[in-house]
């Protein structure tokens, strides 16, 4: 694997690890302790697999989670300043909308449209058929939709 | 989802920069890699003549078992000898390809590279030479340890020779002199009766003993071929 793929995994589970923990700092510890144990694992074969790191990764993120209270997202700006542009009060109305959703949902967004993830890596990393993932996708593009306020998606 | 609203979706979940990927990527090591790994790989790197030989050869040692049950393992003791050849050529083409300077810059010794490349030939000739002599003592009724002594003999005969003359400068100066090592012991094996040799009456018990001595030899020569491959360069 070359260094853009390490890159580009690393890149991919930090925001994961981000999404999760709410906490820059933390996701890049939780991301490093993923590609060591990885490493270690002695399942490292041909590649990086990413459904093996995306389960480290989860259990790792569950550990800090229970040891601490979850906050805002360290490190970032709520948004734009007094002249706002359209876009980027519309971006602010999506953030809001994302948050009021389950963090479940919020999640396989993320992986599913951010990250890139494929249907078959989801349903690795979920433990379900990929028709599910199907499902559970088509269910939390609906609940963005009620959270944004009925536009359509 | 339409697409500016998935650009919005991808803009809300963007995160700080991480500060310390940089620093933490140049302190990843490379994984470790056994040797049976590295056999693997190298295998790769290999020539497909040097698989066609082995293919050939099998095929050969198939068809002449049906064919000449009585002859074929002369005749395969006639051929083996050139896919010997071939797999002591190998061994030279870091030199010949000029790749020896950019091999001794990976991960790997270069005595690891060659010895894994001379590794995947031993192993694929080592198979051919057994299933030949299954299917050649099937063929014939003689045992099959006699029959794999027989035609592995002149094999293991022509890799000592040849990696021997390898590792003199007449050899390092000349590439082909292994095929002319190869030829000479295949005359030898084809024709040795017409000169007095009997060979094909020879006893099991010579034959092993003649198999044991070259393949101790050639293990050897292996060794040493190993030991210089850094100083060729």
């Amino acid at each position: 694997m070359g260094s853009t793929d390490l890159e580009q995994v690393y890149d991919r589970i930090y925001r994961y690890a981000c999404l999760r923990l709410r906490d820059a700092h933390l996701a890049e510890d939780v991301t490093q302790e993923t590609f060591l144990r990885y490493l270690n694992s002695g399942k490292a074969g041909g590649g990086y697999e990413i459904r093996y790191m995306y389960a480290i990764a989860r259990n790792l993120c569950a550990d800090v989670s229970r040891r601490r209270r979850r906050g805002p997202l360290q490190g970032v700006s709520d948004g734009a300043g007094e002249d706002a542009t359209d876009a980027a009060l519309e971006g602010i109305a999506v953030r809001a909308a994302l948050e009021g959703m389950a963090d479940a949902d919020r999640e396989l967004l993320l992986l599913r449209y951010v990250n890139g993830e494929s249907v078959g890596t989801l349903a690795a990393l979920y433990g379900c058929s990929r028709f599910a993932i199907y499902r559970r996708l088509r269910r939390a593009r609906e609940a963005f939709r009620r959270s944004w306020g009925g536009e359509d998606v | 989802m339409n697409r500016a609203l998935r650009a919005q979706i991808r803009g809300a979940f963007s995160f700080p920069e991480p500060k310390r990927k940089r620093a933490f990527m140049q302190r990843l090591r490379p994984r470790g890699i056994g040797m049976a790994a590295l056999v693997w790989t190298q295998a790769a790197y290999i020539r497909r003549g040097v698989w066609c030989a082995c293919g050939v050869a099998l095929l050969l040692a198939l068809l002449s078992a049906r064919r000449f049950p009585g002859d074929a393992a002369r005749l395969m003791g006639a051929l083996l000898p050139f896919a010997a050849g071939i797999a002591v050529l190998e061994t030279r083409r870091s030199r010949e390809c000029r790749m020896a300077e950019l091999e001794r810059a990976t991960r790997f010794s270069l005595r690891s590279v060659v010895f894994a490349r001379m590794a995947a030939i031993g192993i694929a000739d080592l198979a051919v030479i057994l299933l030949s002599a299954a299917a050649l003592s099937l063929g014939s009724g003689r045992p099959a340890l006699r029959t794999a002594a027989q035609i592995g003999a002149p094999y293991l005969a022509t890799a000592w020779a040849g990696l021997y003359i390898e590792r003199t400068p007449l050899g390092r100066n000349h590439s082909y002199l292994s095929m002319a090592v190869a030829a000479a012991v295949s005359a030898l094996a084809l024709g040795g009766e017409a000169i007095g040799l009997p060979l094909s009456a020879l006893p099991s018990g010579a034959w092993g003993a003649a198999a044991g001595a070259l393949a101790v030899l050639t293990a050897r020569e292996v060794c040493m071929t190993l030991n210089m491959t850094e100083e060729w360069v």
